[in-house]
């Protein structure tokens, strides 16, 4: 398909990309500012299939009939064409990667997170909401940023400024229920002899 | 090669250490919503597209060597940010201070033509800008074809190209001569759907109904039945009654968002449970500030006498009502077909 409207989809003409800066979309009108790089214009295949294997040369170990063309900088096991994962600068096999053990614990790209630091703030504030909550999500906004300090927080963010936070504002709600309850046992105490 | 798989790093490194210690520069452009944010960072050799949902990140990367083209077109997007809402909350608040200090002379007679000037001024503005200056953005690789939600004005996509394309280019080298005349001869972004995201991972197909989001519907109507039932009984019964059964829907409530976050229920079962408990947080508060005024001005009165108050009977009876919408829509959600969507 060629350059796509970002709007709706419908592929931007030839004639529009041509000598200007801005495309038009003929199906929708939007105005297109297109910046293509030369990896657009790599014809998309399959890889090289691997070949097979002569009589003396070393195979690849998930496949033997194929031919070896790298070592796995892991676990040193052959692999062919197919089973070759270019990670950096080394190559790994399948297996390595899967495992995702010493130098392969970097493949396993991490897709999401959860960001521990976050919780611990928005439970003690999210219960001021309904504040009788408080009673429990204080003190348990305390103990979860104890357990999750040194959880790794967000990939973006570096700083844990939000777990400082959550822990401030869960001492004083704790602080406010422990005077609250003082309070209420003097009062008590006060009003019995009367 | 078989396949590629971009980073890098050395063998002592931690998981996912080789991502941790990259250092990610911000890049032009962030989207931030009450509940979701965007916003896109840059590596030293790809970019990293976050989409934040407040307590859980998404990453995306796009190499530099795979990024094939990016397409920016102008289009109306009326995305409410956080910043227009703090916009908005500060000019109530000036104009509810100057309609309470009116009378004392604290500001200009003529604050309140100059508050809805700037009000006027203001919506006129985020309309202009919603609807002229306004794109949508879109990054293709062979693999991918993907919206950055980020980049969602016209001049934060400029100032985004101005950063990106020299970096890519570093990498790529740029295209030459009539390269959009072979442009139609290849294919670009992913093959077959085109605004499909290549790796999104295949989720189980969530339903409505489920233990808790039924369980949480009965609760919302036995909570109407119930109040509307009890307006005119006993306090202390009212009082043990409603507490618990407020208690039950909130339990009711986590069950659902636990359910939804496991891919169990659907959305707008969440969000049926977020209503009923910004609801049950409003009626509790203003409860307490009724009672609060009521007790205020009639020192001593029996707490009984307040809570059979015509205001506080009218309070449970809205509170009723609205739980009984709320079960009118969760019946809607329940009833929903499972394979409707």
């Amino acid at each position: 398909m060629p350059l796509p409207c970002a709007r709706c989809h419908s592929p931007l003409p030839a004639w529009e990309l041509a000598g200007h800066d801005v495309a038009v979309c003929t199906h929708c009108r939007a105005a297109n500012t297109v910046r293509a790089f030369p990896a657009a214009l790599v014809p998309a295949g399959a890889p090289a299939p691997a070949a097979f294997a002569a009589e003396g040369e070393a195979a690849c170990f998930d496949h033997p009939s194929k031919r070896a063309v790298a070592l796995c900088g892991q676990c040193g096991r052959f692999v062919c064409q197919l089973c070759a994962v270019a990670f950096g600068d080394a190559t790994l096999c399948p297996s390595c990667v899967a495992a995702g053990s010493g130098q392969a614990k970097a493949a396993n790209l991490e897709t999401s997170r959860t960001l521990y630091d976050s919780i611990a703030l928005i439970a003690p504030l999210i219960s001021l909401l309904f504040w009788p909550f408080t009673l429990v999500a204080a003190p348990g906004a305390v103990v979860f940023t104890l357990m999750k300090w040194s959880q790794p927080i967000s990939l973006v963010r570096r700083h844990r400024w939000r777990f400082v936070v959550a822990v401030i504002i869960g001492l004083v709600e704790t602080a406010l229920w422990v005077w609250g309850a003082i309070y209420m046992v003097a009062a008590l105490r006060t009003k019995a002899p009367a | 090669m078989g396949c590629y798989i971009y980073g890098g790093g050395s063998s002592d490194e931690g998981p996912g250490m080789t991502q941790a210690s990259q250092r990610y520069r911000p890049l032009p452009g962030h989207r931030r919503g009450i509940l979701r944010g965007a916003r896109v960072w840059m590596a030293g050799d790809h970019l990293l597209s976050v989409k934040s949902y407040r307590v859980r990140e998404e990453y995306k990367r796009f190499q530099f060597r795979d990024v094939q083209a990016i397409v920016v077109a102008q289009c109306p997007r009326f995305q409410i940010s956080t910043r227009s809402l703090l916009l908005a909350l500060i000019w109530l608040s000036a104009f509810g201070l100057s309609s309470s200090t009116q009378g004392r002379q604290l500001l200009p007679e003529w604050d309140n033509t100059a508050m809805w000037l700037i009000a006027a001024a203001l919506v006129c503005a985020w309309f202009y800008i919603s609807f002229a200056r306004s794109c949508r953005c879109r990054l293709l690789t062979a693999v991918s074809n993907d919206e950055l939600p980020s980049v969602y004005r016209t001049w934060t996509a400029r100032r985004f190209l101005a950063q990106v394309e020299p970096r890519i280019a570093e990498v790529q080298g740029r295209l030459v001569g009539n390269w959009f005349e072979a442009v139609d001869a290849y294919t670009i972004g992913p093959p077959g759907a085109p605004a499909e995201p290549a790796s999104a991972p295949p989720r189980p197909a969530a339903r409505s109904r489920a233990f808790w989001s039924t369980l949480f519907v009965a609760l919302l109507f036995v909570n109407s039945v119930t109040m509307l039932g009890t307006l005119h009984s006993p306090v202390a019964v009212v009082l043990w009654l409603a507490s618990l059964l407020v208690l039950a829907e909130v339990v009711a409530t986590v069950g659902v968002f636990l359910q939804h976050h496991r891919g169990i229920v659907r959305p707008g079962m969440k969000w049926l449970a977020i209503a009923a408990i910004v609801k049950i947080g409003l009626v509790f508060y203003v409860a307490i500030l009724m009672m609060s005024a009521a007790s205020a001005a009639t020192q001593g009165m029996n707490r009984s006498v307040l809570f059979e108050s015509s205001t506080y009977v009218l309070l449970r009876q809205i509170d009723a009502w609205v739980s009984l919408a709320l079960g009118l829509v969760g019946v809607a959600l329940l009833l929903r077909s499972e394979y409707s969507e």
